[in-house]
């Protein structure tokens, strides 16, 4: 009798343990991140309800396509198209994918060309792994263009491609063959994708309002220094002009679209002492809050077919992973 | 006998670990660093730099890990002489320079003198709260002042 007692105490502690590891390794973790309006006070100014919806961004579930054009600069080719930023945030499993597409290099392969030219000079990126794909593009030959770069990061891994398949902005994120790759990655649990607007002290005023959103304005140089993120760019003026708009759901507070005319006078030159005035516009899109998933980019890496549990780098990264999770989570 | 051991490696094995799973939180927000741009000028009776905070963020212990005020060619003999504006990183930029001339929070507005014998080109640099990252977010040369090109006119 003790015997059998002690037999199926063992058992059940054995599948609760296991049970337990599997939810944690299959990343089950069911949250309502709620909406930003609750988060807010009783008559919040503009700026709190644009930061909260901001700050929303880095807990819920969501998508985010950012589009770049350039509307003006000195080599008389504006406006044109520039980069586009696909974004899938499932925070609720902490995986990330991005899928970053330049289009266009003529300013600065023009320049080069020339005397040289900084290319961090229009990069509209806000992020490292962004930076570098850019500087990739701006630099390579126009006839290649565009340069697409697939990363997606998740517990203790990254997964990228450098010169992934094209792909349209509804399509599932893909990668293929000799440029895709996994690696461990340190720091996976930031979201990588820079923020369209920091938090700030700078007012906004209303805009515009609709049936279901309102839309805030923010303009200035002053203003924009302080909402903006213009981490890689040589800044040596910020004209007046310069504006943000940001359109929230009226309901839940949601962010929905961010429009960022950004009029600059930036150094372009490689002895830091060529001025040059841009305008660019940048228009994001955020949707598919709570239902936007972000799952490792289908497709062939490294020439092995997603990774194989078999050899080669993918089971080494999975074992991080797995280990990672059992020991932190 | 047995069942003290299953129990005690079972306690072992859940040590640690929450009886929920950790949701998402906003604790990344912002991923970006502070805004910050600078003007700059030169005191030639004082032999002094005069730069100023701008535009920007305000800088903060939760933002920014030091600020520095670095010339180039300073000296007669060429030396560099970096001078830490506000914060202090342990283990980076023990260079003898003094403490800080500032104490956060540091706001637009701030002004700092930078004594040097030569004024050679001057940069300031702002480096991450954990010291893991630096970036110049101004720089400066005297002696060459650039000039803006309007839109359109190529050169």
């Amino acid at each position: 009798m003790n015997r059998r007692r002690f037999l199926a105490g063992v058992g059940a502690a054995a599948a609760a343990t296991t049970g337990y590891g599997a939810v944690r390794v299959a990343d089950v973790r069911p949250y309502d991140s709620g909406v930003p309006a609750e988060d807010l006070g009783a008559d919040p100014t503009p700026r709190e309800r644009v930061l909260a919806a901001v700050r929303h961004l880095f807990e819920a579930d969501h998508r985010s396509v950012t589009r770049v054009t350039v509307e003006s600069d000195w080599t008389g080719a504006a406006p044109y198209r520039l980069t586009r930023h696909r974004e899938l945030h499932e925070h609720s499993r902490r995986r990330h994918t991005h899928v970053l597409t330049t289009f266009g290099n003529g300013a600065v392969r023009l320049d080069r060309e020339r005397d040289g030219v900084d290319a961090r000079t229009i990069s509209p990126y806000a992020t490292i792994n962004a930076y570098v794909h850019f500087v990739d593009a701006t630099l390579a030959d126009p006839a290649t263009l565009p340069e697409r770069f697939v990363f997606h990061v998740d517990d203790g891994r990254i997964a990228y491609d450098r010169d992934a398949p094209a792909q349209a902005v509804g399509d599932p994120v893909t990668v293929d063959g000799g440029y895709a790759g996994t690696a461990p990655a340190d720091d996976f649990e930031r979201p990588l994708f820079g923020e369209p607007v920091r938090p700030h002290r700078a007012p906004w005023t209303e805009h515009e309002r609709a049936d279901a959103t309102v839309t805030y304005r923010l303009s200035g140089a002053d203003a924009y220094a302080r909402a903006v993120p213009l981490p890689f760019v040589p800044v040596e003026t910020i004209h007046d002009d310069a504006a943000v708009r940001a359109t929230l759901d009226r309901d839940s507070g949601r962010l929905l679209r961010v429009v960022d005319d950004r009029h600059l006078d930036v150094d372009v030159g490689v002895d830091r002492r060529d001025v040059r005035s841009v305008r660019q516009r940048l228009v994001a899109e955020i949707d598919r809050y709570g239902d936007a998933t972000a799952p490792r980019p289908d497709g062939r890496y490294g020439g092995s077919p997603r990774g194989s549990f078999l050899g080669g780098p993918a089971l080494r990264d999975r074992l991080v992973a797995l280990a990672h999770d059992l020991g932190t989570y | 006998m047995y069942r003290r051991t299953v129990l005690a490696a079972a306690t072992a094995t859940l040590a640690g670990c929450g009886l929920a799973p950790s949701p998402p939180s906003t604790n990344g927000y912002p991923e970006t660093p502070p805004n910050a741009f600078f003007e700059f000028g030169w005191d030639p009776d004082g032999s002094a730099y005069v730069v100023e905070f701008a535009r920007g963020n305000r800088l903060t212990a939760d933002n920014t890990g030091a600020l520095r005020v670095r010339v180039a060619d300073a000296t007669p003999d060429g030396d560099a002489v970096t001078t830490p504006w506000v914060g202090a990183v342990d283990g980076v930029g023990d260079d003898g320079s003094g403490d800080p001339r500032a104490d956060f929070p540091l706001s637009p507005g701030a002004t700092l003198r930078v004594p040097v014998e030569s004024p050679g080109p001057v940069r300031v640099v702002w480096v991450a709260p954990d010291a893991d990252r630096s970036r110049a977010v101004g720089r400066w040369r005297r002696e060459s002042q650039p000039t803006a090109t309007p839109e359109g006119e190529g050169s």
